[in-house]
């Protein structure tokens, strides 16, 4: 079989009755035989006349009888043939098809990830690349056929929805796309577009879905298995795909993240903002490299405040390394509002750019900064007893101090006015049954949580879900402590906490059992700056009465042994937490599960108590974002808090030089936005990277985008493991990349030219009746034709006449 | 008197002689009835006839044929096969009806050409008909002839 003929011809659907058809056509042959050799003699005078006429008629009768025999045998094939439904491709195929042409739905999704942004040639992209087949794609779109436009690129949906036969409509919105800095997400686009065609039916429009994109690694996909559901869905349709891009080496500042969110200027941390700068190297081979990498700390003016270069190493073979970088704070007095707070802005940069993308070499981050860290100790004043008469605001069997004063002195521990400007506040319990005297605290340490009344603990959860923190004190009561169901009804935290506390039994006078403070490596991120001194910190504090409280995973910050000293060290599961932790909204809980007081633990008499307490404030109070910053990936669409209520612009900023300004270049603005009571809704994602700034009623705020870390990995991907996942989403073939409009012309797809063959069985069964009927001299009877002559077959097997010629006319 | 051109079925049909043998025979004017399917050439017909119109005889012709043979109502191809060693033919007959019944047609309007211009009576009649009638028609003319002339 010829190239032509492979082209033309495909297995028929009922290969048998094709052949079944060839083999019939033995039959009018053999008829024709069989009529020459079984005819009756008729015994005839006129001889001479008969032989004058068939001597006269011999040519035409045999051309006329030869002609009808093929015609009949041609009946026999067409008709097997049409009944075993050929496939035909090819432009004849095309043809034959345009009998039973359905127009088809073209889904074009273009991949306008980050990574399509890389170089592919001079002065031309991956996605200059991809836009111009989509165009080519467009071009060859045939009459009939609708498409609609994807984008690929995280967000991934629609950008012309509704299925449209207007090219110039397509071309328009391909000429518009621009590459994003988002990571693809082709399975969103699929299942999107399953979604556009529910009725895949056999009835529908058949489908095409042709997936333009350089597939690099940053399509992380390829390892997720489509599911059997969108397998099935897609039997009607064909995935067309482009094939993966080379690959790229490529470097990307991944992350800004500093330590805290919040920093105060207080003096304990030096004035410093602890950022960690992280990069990635994505190569094939990956050598031992060291790179520079650039941090400012910007302020809102666009000052530089301070600038570091730090070297990053990366040993052979690894392809992260983060570098952390101090950088201190100075001179930015005037930056300062009227509440004591500034917001500077921290940019890493690469100091050369080593890859093959040059936009995702830097990245921000924005950091809040404090003059005052604004406290509340709620405590019952001094001589005031407590419910149960042990302690409260007693300071006779506590070393002279009551809870709230052990805590005020660990807040200011040298005695000669706040340290790091912290502002205390002490309250006693029934003022906090006034809301207002929330609004200008950060923190509200409860010294006496069972002199609360209910409401007050739902103004206390309404304040730690705007940001502050509540740290709940165990107070030295004996007995039941309701309050503790109070707050767990309130905070519904994800604890074990007992109503009552539990104590060591005297063994003897000469020592004391207590639990220890467990030595397992420090998990809470606010106090890891304690870690290095942890195991000394911890070793001489003994707690000797608490509540039986555990609270889960990461959220027990601080953990007693399971067992009093000497069995301390003894490691075990499920250990009783000191100081536990539970995220409220924007804010925390926390509960420290003895009392401040020497009947209960000597922690306030050891180094760790002033550490402890300082530490948890700043870093509970910096642990989350900030309700008026906002740092988001290319793609995301954040809901901003209610600290964005009123927000009247949002414009991209430039940091140029010792300017910030509204950036008035090609970049896009922001999208829109709706304002409701919870906050503000983006309406659309944010897609380009950069420093934000929108004004609100209430001052202005930062919002920072940067790249998506995982989409600078430029690596060819694994061409194995994308054609499994190709296979796993149904019917694909490759798009020609030369020619990327054939892909999508019809020449591949079979027609079924079965119904068009038996039109064409109709038209030649009327041309051999009339044929045969004209040969025949139909004057003499009711034609010859071979369906004439089986009707009247049919008709004498009914009748069992036999043939009246051989009783009639025999000659004289 | 009656002549036969042949006695037996088999064999072909030999005019000429049976007008020789009349000629020879027929001493003195004679009515003579020629009943024949006259398949034979036409120049022997013709001969014949002007010997017998030389010597003064009438002649009454009844060319008689089968229906089958004036009609040809054939349908199924068949095998004829020929009374007088012409052979078989293997034919559809009705792709060669029309052409047979031309020749047919011609050929029995030369005869009866032939036949008026010797001013003999003829009729062509099938073999499902009498002859009586025929025969009386022309034999009743021919009395009619002679009352007018005495």
């Amino acid at each position: 079989m010829n190239v032509l003929t492979a082209q033309v011809l495909t297995p028929f659907v009922a290969p048998a009755l094709a052949w079944g058809g060839l083999a019939l056509v033995s039959v009018p042959i053999a008829i024709h035989l069989l009529s020459r050799w079984r005819r009756k003699p008729e015994p005839w005078g006129a001889m001479r006349f008969l032989l004058e006429a068939y001597r006269k008629q011999k040519q035409r009768m045999r051309f006329e009888q030869w002609l009808l025999l093929m015609l009949r045998c041609l009946l026999i094939v067409m008709l097997g043939l049409a009944l075993a439904r050929p496939r035909m491709v090819g432009a004849l195929g095309q043809w034959f098809g345009g009998l039973d042409s359905r127009g088809r739905v073209v889904h074009i999704v273009i991949d306008d990830a980050l990574s399509t942004q890389a170089a592919d040639g001079p002065d031309t992209t991956r996605f200059d690349k991809l836009t111009e087949k989509a165009l080519l794609v467009v071009d060859s779109l045939e009459p009939g056929d609708r498409a609609t436009l994807w984008r690929a690129g995280r967000p991934a949906g629609p950008v012309v929805a509704e299925p449209t036969p207007d090219r110039a409509v397509l071309r328009e919105a391909i000429n518009n796309l621009r590459p994003g800095y988002s990571r693809p997400d082709l399975p969103s686009v699929l299942a999107s577009i399953e979604e556009l065609n529910p009725g895949n039916t056999s009835g529908a429009d058949p489908s095409i879905t042709v997936l333009l994109g350089d597939f690099t690694r940053s399509a992380r996909y390829i390892e997720q298995q489509a599911t059997a559901s969108i397998k099935d869905d897609r039997a009607e349709s064909t995935l067309v795909v482009s094939r993966p891009m080379p690959g790229m080496d490529n470097v990307q500042i991944q992350s800004i993240r500093p330590r805290r969110r919040v920093v105060w200027l207080d003096g304990l941390s030096g004035n410093q903002v602890a950022t960690e700068v992280r990069v990635a190297r994505f190569a094939e081979d990956m050598p031992e490299a060291t790179l520079n990498v650039v941090v400012d700390l910007i302020d809102a003016q666009g000052r530089q405040v301070s600038s570091l270069r730090r070297p990053v190493y990366f040993p052979a073979g690894q392809g992260v390394s983060v570098v952390s970088v101090d950088l201190p704070v100075e001179n930015i007095a005037s930056n300062f509002d009227a509440q004591g707070g500034a917001v500077l802005t921290i940019r890493a940069m690469l100091e050369s750019s080593p890859g093959g993308l040059v936009f995702d070499d830097q990245a921000h981050a924005v950091v809040e900064l404090r003059r005052q860290l604004r406290i509340a100790v709620v405590d019952e004043p001094v001589g005031v007893s407590g419910a149960s008469g042990v302690s409260g605001g007693s300071v006779s069997e506590n070393a002279g101090l009551t809870p709230g004063q052990w805590v005020t002195l660990a807040l200011n521990p040298l005695g000669f006015g706040p340290l790091g400007n912290v502002e205390i506040k002490t309250l006693t319990p029934s003022q906090l049954n006034d809301p207002a005297v929330l609004d200008t605290i950060d923190a509200v340490m409860l010294m006496r949580p069972d002199r609360l009344m209910n409401p007050v603990w739902r103004e206390l959860n309404t304040f730690a879900e705007t940001g502050g923190l509540v740290w709940v004190f165990t107070p030295a009561t004996d007995g039941s402590a309701p309050w503790v169901s109070a707050m767990l009804e309130t905070f519904k935290p994800d604890w074990q906490l007992g109503l009552e506390p539990v104590a060591l039994e005297q063994v003897d006078d000469a020592a004391t059992l207590s639990w220890g403070l467990s030595s397992d490596p420090l998990k809470a991120e606010p106090l890891e700056r304690l870690a290095a001194d942890w195991q000394a910190l911890t070793q001489p504090v003994g707690v000797y009465r608490r509540l039986d409280f555990v609270a889960r995973g990461s959220d027990a910050w601080v953990s007693l042994n399971q067992s009093a000293k000497p069995d301390a060290d003894a490691a075990q599961d499920k250990n009783p937490t000191l100081l536990g932790h539970h995220p409220v909204g924007l804010g925390s809980l926390v509960l420290l599960s003895t009392s401040v007081d020497t009947a209960w633990t000597n922690l306030p008499t050891k180094p760790l108590f002033v550490p402890m307490i300082h530490e948890t404030l700043r870093g509970v109070l910096g642990l989350r974002d900030r309700p008026g910053i906002v740092n988001a990936v290319a793609g995301d669409q954040p809901v901003l808090a209610e600290a964005w209520a009123g927000l009247s612009s949002l414009d991209r900023l430039t940091i140029s030089g010792d300017l910030i300004t509204v950036d008035s270049g090609d970049a896009p603005a922001g999208p829109a936005w709706t304002v409701s009571r919870s906050g503000v809704q983006l309406d659309g994602p944010l897609t380009t990277p950069g420093l934000y700034q929108g004004r609100t009623d209430q001052g202005p705020r930062r919002l920072v985008v940067d790249a998506d870390p995982q989409a600078g990995d430029l690596r060819q991907i694994d061409e194995e493991a994308f054609t499994r996942w190709l296979d796993a989403q149904g019917d694909w073939r490759w798009l020609d990349d030369e020619n990327p409009g054939a892909s999508l012309q019809r020449t591949d797809e079979a027609a079924d030219i079965g119904w068009a063959l038996l039109w064409a069985l109709l038209g030649l069964v009327l041309i051999e009746t009339l044929l045969a009927r004209y040969m025949s001299h139909a004057g003499a009877g009711p034609g010859g034709s071979l369906t004439g002559r089986l009707w009247r077959a049919g008709l004498q097997l009914r009748s069992g006449q036999k043939s009246s010629d051989s009783q009639r006319g025999r000659a004289a | 008197m009656t002549y036969t051109d042949d006695e037996t079925v088999p064999g072909r049909t030999n005019l000429s002689r049976m007008f020789d043998q009349a000629v020879a025979k027929l001493n003195r004017r004679s009515l003579v009835v020629i009943i024949s399917d006259l398949f034979d050439e036409l120049p022997v017909i013709e001969r014949g006839l002007a010997q017998l119109k030389h010597r003064g005889h009438d002649v009454i012709l009844l060319q008689t044929l089968d229906p089958a043979e004036l009609e040809f109502p054939f349908r199924s191809p068949s095998q004829f096969l020929g009374l007088e060693a012409e052979g078989r033919l293997n034919l559809d007959p009705q792709a060669l009806r029309a052409s047979y019944l031309e020749s047919l047609r011609e050929h029995l309007d030369q005869v009866e050409q032939i036949t008026r211009r010797f001013r003999f009576d003829y009729a062509l009649l099938n073999t499902d008909e009498p002859l009586g009638p025929a025969m009386s028609h022309f034999m009743a003319r021919r009395s009619a002839s002679i009352g007018k002339k005495s």
